[in-house]
């Protein structure tokens, strides 16, 4: 709400309703729009259309909800509509265990619509961080054009922490670009210098045309080649060139260090406290914790590893991000921590499974 | 532009000739580049003023002619009926 | 000399459009074009609050045909997008196009709780009775026995009855018309455009490449008459007779006709 959400469209699903449930409280009172849909697939649909209306728009869900989203979601890269989607992860497949967490689909958000296109996620892991993201995310998604994911999970939705919320004055807030020539010669899709096209949206008398199709810079169906590769291109570049808009780590006590952990969300509040714990035992071990997963910050990791022998990836899962780390890191020693656990792993947990390779 | 005035005047008549009764009241304006050859405005034409025409468009379909305008009555049917935007009907002046 | 009357509704440099030599979607779209264009010159609507959202399908390609602004969006969403749009911008008009594979088939599901909600927008379905676009699969209206590409052995379906549905769900405007009577068509888009809630009006249409290619004709004038004998106008006719029966024919004509507070003026969003 303090980055000037107006509209919200979503279905109940544990464990993010209470958020959609906070929203229909308090947003009327500020104006805004929150409607329940019939399902998920209404609800990103209607996001979609209420952000070509001009409104700043969201929505809310949790693993299954977000695998009927993501035709909607393709849709919204796509035509470049700004909008943030709020992934609240809970262990899967399937129903699985809908009141428990894991960091299964961290992979899910970045692939899972079909087609060539990048994507930004970000992942907080206090509730500070859900509210300072939540304002980044809206900025991201204004500034490049893009749709934007919030990642959390079931155990941080779950956290009861003490927030600063700053007020509208003290934020930075980012708006669309509109359009710096007339209707007539305005295209919808003609990007500027960074890659992200200016937004005109439903009501200015533009004649706009949001199309799912590929398209040339006005939006019409161009199926060449040409045209084609230029789209998607862009679509990707758009987002990985403006990548320091979006990937922002934390380093704890990384600098020279000669083991470092790699671990985002709520498991990296464990991860935290392990590096705590082995210092104290002189170990030189200090945390990388990226709060983008995506893009991946291949750069930001490198520099943080840079005297590392080994890298303990620590992951709530069977292994996911660290495949990327493996990729990145490959003259070194990357090590899997993959810890299933309904709850957050502990930091015991963590310790036990890192101290073996030490 | 240019093939689209030259079916205008060919459904004019020639101006003063005409008794005043059989004057065209209404132009029927095909754009030929638009034209399906559906055929479907000669068919509904309830004064046969259309008739399928011989030259084609640059996709190869006939358009049709207003080969009896001054039988027109203004009733539209063919603007109505065509599927592609290619034919209305004005009052002449 | 002056352009088509509603060539000021068309990005003309992209006509002629893609739809086939006599097929009735070309026919479906001018008729509301005429009537918008009544409800602008009336001062009724503005033309930079227009908006017509469209999902996939032969009918969804209107989108890209007209110059105020659209959407073409995803198979069946059409109305979720429109919906939204709406809600966010009270002062548009919102009118959704699109097939009846699109608007009752993938997107059944949002065309009943959109109607259930009386939301603010006019939906217009052409019903072709088959899936055009991808070469002639089963519909949901397709009729019953007919061959269709998925159906060789002909179609063990009843079609459906999308004006019940929507009526039952409580929608303010339920009308169906056919291409082969656009004066029909003009004059119900033209009575939708002047009310609020949901507006639904069903618009029966020739397909001859496809439909008309699987009952064994295909000439345009052939498919055209058909469809004209088997509609019948009734002006007020009761949801009883509203069956799609390819045999005994369909009625024309204004179903329901409510004056429900829309959805907007149930939140207060009026």
């Amino acid at each position: 709400m303090a980055a000037g959400l107006n509209f919200f469209a979503g279905y109940p699903i544990t464990p993010a309703s209470d958020l959609f449930e906070y929203l229909a409280e308090k947003l009327p009172g500020h104006g805004g729009v929150v409607v329940q849909f019939e399902d998920e697939i209404g609800s990103i649909n209607a996001v979609i259309g209420a952000a070509w209306a001009g409104a700043k728009a969201m929505t809310a869900t949790s693993g299954p909800g977000f695998s009927l989203m993501v035709e909607g979601l393709g849709l919204a890269i796509m035509t470049e509509t700004p909008l943030v989607l709020v992934d609240v992860m809970r262990a899967g497949p399937s129903t699985g265990v809908p009141t428990k967490t894991t960091q299964s689909d961290v992979y899910q958000v970045r692939f899972a619509a079909h087609g060539e296109y990048s994507i930004p996620v970000l992942a907080p892991w206090s509730a500070q961080e859900a509210f300072d993201l939540a304002v980044k995310a809206f900025n991201i998604a204004e500034a490049l054009r893009t749709p934007v994911i919030l990642l959390t999970d079931a155990a941080l939705a779950h956290t009861w922490e003490r927030v600063e919320i700053k007020g509208s004055g003290e934020i930075n807030v980012v708006k669309r670009r509109p359009p710096c020539v007339p209707p007539e010669s305005f295209k919808l899709y003609e990007p500027c210098e960074d890659l992200v096209p200016r937004m005109a949206y439903f009501g200015e008398g533009y004649g706009v045309l949001v199309e799912s199709l590929a398209h040339d810079e006005e939006g019409f169906y161009s199926p060449n080649t040409e045209a084609y590769e230029r789209l998607v291109r862009r679509l990707v570049a758009k987002i990985e060139r403006n990548s320091h808009l979006i990937v922002d780590n934390e380093e704890y006590l990384t600098r020279g260090a000669e083991y470092v952990i790699y671990a985002y969300g709520s498991t990296a509040r464990s991860a935290y406290a392990v590096v705590k714990e082995l210092r104290s035992e002189g170990l030189r071990v200090g945390l990388f914790r990226p709060k983008a997963l995506w893009p991946f910050d291949a750069e930001g990791l490198r520099k943080a590893t840079e005297r590392a022998r080994k890298v303990f990836v620590v992951e709530n899962n069977l292994g996911k991000m660290v495949r990327e780390v493996e990729r990145v890191l490959k003259d070194k020693e990357v090590i899997p921590i993959n810890i299933i656990d309904l709850e957050v792993p502990s930091p015991d947990r963590v310790s036990e499974e890192i101290r073996r390779w030490l | 532009m240019g093939s689209r005035l030259g079916t205008e005047q060919a459904q004019h008549g020639k101006p003063g000739t005409d008794p005043p009764e059989r004057r065209p009241r209404f132009h029927v304006v095909v754009i030929p580049e638009r034209c399906k050859e559906c055929g479907i405005c000669v068919h509904v034409c309830p004064k046969n003023v259309l008739e399928k025409g011989t030259e084609s468009n640059a996709r190869g379909y006939r358009y049709p002619v207003p080969a009896r305008p001054e039988d027109c009555i203004g009733c539209r049917l063919c603007e109505f009926n065509c599927p592609d935007f290619a034919i209305y009907v004005v009052p002449v002046g | 000399m002056s352009a088509h009357p509603l060539d000021k509704y068309l990005v003309t440099k992209r006509l002629p459009h893609i739809w086939c030599p006599g097929c009735g979607i070309g026919v479906a779209l001018a008729a509301i074009l005429r009537a918008v264009d009544k409800r602008v010159r009336e001062g009724i609507l503005k033309p930079e609050n227009l908006v017509m959202v469209t999902g996939i399908g032969c009918t969804a390609r209107a989108a890209i045909y007209v110059s105020f602004d659209s959407a073409h969006t995803i198979h069946g969403r059409a109305i979720p997008f429109a919906s939204g749009a709406k809600l966010a911008n009270p002062k548009l008009e919102v009118m959704v196009l699109g097939g009846d594979g699109d608007i009752a088939g993938i997107g059944g599901n949002h065309l009943l709780h959109a109607a259930r909600r009386n939301m603010d927008l006019t939906v217009f379905m052409v019903t072709n009775m088959v899936y055009a676009m991808t070469g002639g699969q089963v519909a949901p209206t397709t009729p019953t026995g007919m061959y269709t590409t998925t159906t060789p052995k002909g179609n063990p379906e009843t079609p459906v009855n999308v004006i019940k549905l929507v009526a039952y769900q409580g929608a303010n405007y339920v009308a169906r018309a056919s291409t082969t009577h656009p004066a029909l068509i003009e004059r119900y888009a033209y009575r939708a455009l002047g009310m609020e809630g949901f507006r639904f009006i069903e618009i029966i249409s020739p397909c001859p490449e496809i439909f008309g290619r699987h009952i064994g004709f295909r000439d345009p004038i052939e498919l055209y008459e058909e469809i004209k004998r088997k509609s019948k106008y009734k002006p007020k006719p009761s949801l009883e007779e509203s069956d799609l029966d390819w045999e005994r024919g369909w009625v024309l004509g204004e179903f329901i006709e409510r004056n429900e507070p829309g959805y907007l003026r149930r939140i207060g969003r009026v």
